[in-house]
């Protein structure tokens, strides 16, 4: 299992310097560059005034140079000011990287605990009604578009009915209100976009439980559980389902790009306080050191999240653990 | 003790309806060893799955006959009467080592889930009912070492061990100590060496049949090695396209056999000339 | 060989209607200008906003435009953007992944650490990034999506190599002095096609999802061009007073990835070997 694990640690070393060059080439695809955008809205800046601005910020250095030195400073987590506000960059990331967080490990959370049950039922039962209708719920799944499904919902459940808040983390009156009341607060302004980024993946999810259950359930040993006499609960709940849930591991890890980046949509429409809707806003205003800083946090992020799905795939799979 | 009477099952594969087994009689008395030979396609393991009733809804089913275990058509049994008779009173050794046994659970789990969903099995007196059927075995890890050893398994490094740390050889004798555990009157045996190596399979087969002496167990023994089963069988019954087209003691069988297709079989096997 | 799959593929209903249902939508995307009933782009600012009528089969949106004829013409969006993108994520997707898969070695290495960097970048990311850069218009659209969307399928295309490189009937190819070119386009792409023709129709869908993703940021096809997305759009900003504007372009998006979901399933069940 050491070996395993050292090997995809030292995976993580060249992704992540790919995951930097690539965010910082990016950049540079930009027109003009963060003193030109500065400088159109003063008319006091000229061109003398640009050049020692330039310099300044070592914008005249050749490419790899400037890259060099950037990488040492993101090493130490030193990202910059923001260029709309000149706060840190590394400071507004963290204010709503708590919320992002949240936001995602809910609908995880809500996803697996509907597409795995949803999935075994589905292959225990394959034809059933209950198959099919989760198969159609699954199709639908696929094919609409979040932002939509966010729309409708803040219509019906937002307007027409006024159950759920549609917007923010919170309402207006945060402040001198007891604990409890806060929690339910930030609860009823979580649900909906919970459920719309844990829905679409949903589909995903349970529809790969479902195969993954079905390929085992076909497995010599399955059989041989029959024979022996064991419950229909132990056959399909124990040896079944812990083979059918390995897989599922690794393609959790391959699916968090997708949940942060759905994450991104999600926050602009309900105006959730998170990172993905600052780096919405970061790139609508041009803001390049934050642009890059989210595009490899959320990288970084993702490469540790699966890093952690391997761990858990080596420490669950007997084959991998003992060698 | 067991009796197939007339039995037909059904097979559904790609839309079409096949009949495995035809019309097909068989009887299995206490402490005896039978052997069913057949090619493939002959219908030899549906046999052994429908005593069992493993076939699956959509695989197949039983269409007619009885299958008289001990007094009572297995055939007729409701689901969870089925249940307690598989895994304790008839048990069933399967094909493919490297794939009968869940590569996540341990040696342990396996065994000791047999004890659990059979709890009766670890007292004496409620198994069986005669002289001839066999002790189950006593309770916790101890129980589960001396099934180990039994089939000449080293218990303390073999209990906690996953299958794929095991050999092939190794991995069926832990199976066969599962289809003991609970102390069977009837061990199906469906191709138990075809997977292995020449010198493995001697050696499994061996211990199989020493055991069968010891503890009084009938064992139906399935392949399509005829050499190899009229060695360890005292009756023998011919499969061909899901009937039995002979049955005779084993000896009588092997060098006098009287149907065609069993003539045939007994050429087939290699012999070096002489000269 | 083909007929089989023909058949096969009657039988499948969904993946039919599917098929049909895209044939449907090509040829109004191709003959969209003829069919709608109203100018797409001609602004009516006395009736801005109005629901549902006879005049206006769908409503229409806030400068009075109708909605009916500019999903019409959106269709011509979605559609070539679909394909487009697609072609592309084709071209590198596929080549890198048979080169990966079948020389192996430092180029595979090197293939695969790309692909890892670009999966770990939300695409979303890249792709406003890019567009907010160079400007958001149509071509720009399709290539950023075709060019965010190949390291999936390079995955997908090495993974089949790998597998079947290995297989008999490669290693016979080699040993016979078969030019290495000729065992790439001869041999492996035929077994690999079916994945990517599965991969491909699925991917049209998720071009189009993401295209009204970005028309609906504002990052895409900009107004008064229409495209489902950008009428979407508008939709968020009159939520309260005119659901038409929202619901209507949600139903084609849906309606049309969903009959890309069903082909490409249909697709799977029809080509998958192990049936």
């Amino acid at each position: 299992m050491t070996a395993y694990l050292s090997r995809r640690l030292l995976h993580l070393i060249p992704t992540l310097f790919g995951i930097s060059l690539l965010s910082f080439f990016l950049i540079q695809l930009a027109p003009g560059g963060p003193i030109d955008q500065m400088a159109d809205l003063n008319p006091h800046v000229t061109p003398a005034v640009k050049a020692r601005i330039r310099s300044d910020m070592g914008l005249d250095q050749p490419i790899l140079v400037q890259y060099g030195r950037w990488l040492k400073r993101i090493a130490f987590f030193d990202f910059g000011v923001s260029l709309k506000d000149n706060r840190p960059v590394f400071k507004k990331i963290t204010e709503r990287l708590p919320a992002t967080l949240l936001l995602n490990i809910l609908s995880i959370g809500l996803m697996l605990l509907l597409a795995i049950p949803i999935g075994f039922f589905a292959a225990i039962k394959p034809r059933s009604w209950f198959d099919r209708l989760t198969t159609v719920f699954v199709f639908f799944g696929f094919s609409v578009p979040t932002y939509a499904v966010a729309l409708l919902a803040m219509i019906v459940f937002g307007l027409r009915l006024g159950w759920l808040p549609i917007s923010g983390l919170s309402s207006l009156n945060w402040a001198p209100v007891p604990v409890w009341m806060k929690v339910w607060d930030m609860a009823r302004h979580l649900l909906l976009p919970t459920l719309v980024l844990g829905l679409t993946s949903l589909a995903g999810l349970s529809r790969y439980m479902r195969s993954s259950m079905l390929e085992i359930i076909h497995q010599d040993y399955i059989r041989a559980a029959e024979a022996k006499g064991l419950t229909f609960w132990r056959i399909y709940g124990v040896h079944a389902l812990r083979n059918a849930l390995i897989p599922l591991i690794t393609l959790f890890g391959l699916m968090l790009p997708d949940l942060i980046g759905g994450g991104v949509i999600i926050e602009t429409i309900f105006a959730y306080p998170g990172m993905g809707r600052l780096g919405y806003e970061a790139i609508m205003t041009r803001d390049y050191n934050l642009i890059m800083a989210i595009t490899v946090i959320s990288a970084g992020l993702t490469v540790a999240g699966n890093f952690l799905a391997d761990l858990l795939y080596a420490y669950v799979d007997p084959r991998i653990r003992y060698r | 003790m067991l009796s197939i009477e007339n039995l037909c099952v059904e097979y559904y594969r790609r839309g079409q309806v096949i009949s495995a087994v035809r019309d097909l009689s068989l009887t299995i008395n206490p402490g005896e060893t039978v052997g069913l030979v057949g090619e493939s396609g002959s219908g030899k393991s549906t046999v052994a799955l429908a005593i069992l009733r493993l076939i699956r809804a959509q695989e197949g089913r039983i269409t007619g006959g009885k299958i008289v275990f001990k007094g009572r058509n297995l055939l007729a049994l409701a689901q969870e009467e089925m249940r307690q008779v598989r895994g304790q009173e008839i048990t069933m050794i399967f094909q493919d080592p490297f794939t009968s046994l869940n590569p996540v659970m341990t040696v342990r789990d396996q065994m000791q889930e047999v004890l659990d969903a059979h709890p009766l099995s670890s007292s004496p007196a409620v198994v069986g009912g005669g002289p001839m059927d066999p002790r189950p075995v006593a309770a916790g890890d101890d129980g589960l070492k001396e099934a180990l050893s039994r089939v000449q398994l080293d218990p303390s490094r073999v209990l906690n061990s996953y299958p794929h740390q095991l050999s092939g050889g190794q991995r069926q004798r832990v199976m066969i100590a599962i289809a003991l555990l609970s102390g069977p009157a009837l061990v199906l045996a469906d191709e138990p060496t075809t997977a292995l190596d020449v010198l493995v399979q001697k050696d499994i087969l061996e211990l199989l049949f020493q055991l069968q002496k010891t503890m009084q167990i009938s064992v139906l023994l399935i392949s399509h090695n005829l050499a190899l089963v009229a060695q360890y069988t005292q009756r023998l019954a011919v499969m061909r396209q899901g009937k039995i087209v002979e049955e005779q003691p084993s000896r009588d069988l092997f060098y006098n056999p009287k149907d065609a297709y069993t003539q045939e079989l007994i050429r087939a096997i290699p012999a070096i000339p002489q000269n | 060989m083909i007929s089989l799959y023909l058949e096969r593929f009657r039988q499948n209903r969904l993946a039919v209607a599917g098929f049909l249902f895209i044939v449907l939508l090509a040829l109004l995307a191709l003959f969209a200008p003829w069919l709608c009933p109203h100018d797409p782009l001609a602004q009516n600012l006395v009736e801005r906003l109005h629901g549902p009528s006879a005049a206006h089969w769908l409503g229409t949106d806030d400068l009075g435009r109708d909605v009916f004829s500019r999903l019409l013409l959106g269709t011509r969006v979605s559609l070539s953007v679909g394909f487009v993108a697609v072609g592309i994520e084709l071209v590198i997707g596929v080549t890198l992944g048979l080169c990966a898969g079948f020389f192996g070695g430092k180029l595979d290495t090197l293939v695969m650490r790309l692909v890892d960097v670009m999966l770990s970048i939300p695409a979303i990311f890249l792709i406003l990034a890019v567009l907010a850069f160079l400007g958001p218009n149509i071509y720009n659209v399709m290539v950023i999506i075709g060019l965010t969307a190949w390291p999936g399928l390079t995955r997908l295309v090495r993974g089949e190599c790998l597998s079947i490189r290995e297989r008999e009937y490669i290693q016979a190819a080699r040993l016979s002095g078969i030019s290495t070119a000729r065992i790439l386009f001869v041999h492996l792409l035929p077994n690999v096609i079916s994945p990517i023709l599965v991969s491909a129709t699925l991917g049209v869908g998720g071009a189009i999802l993401t295209e009204s993703a970005l028309s609906f940021l504002g990052l895409g096809v900009q107004p008064p061009a229409p495209s489902w997305g950008n009428i979407l759009s508008i939709g968020r900003d009159y939520l309260h007073m005119a659901w038409w504007l929202s619901l209507f372009p949600t139903v084609a998006i849906l309606v049309t990835v969903l009959a890309f979901n069903l082909l490409g399933e249909g697709l799977r069940d029809v080509l998958d070997p192990r049936t």
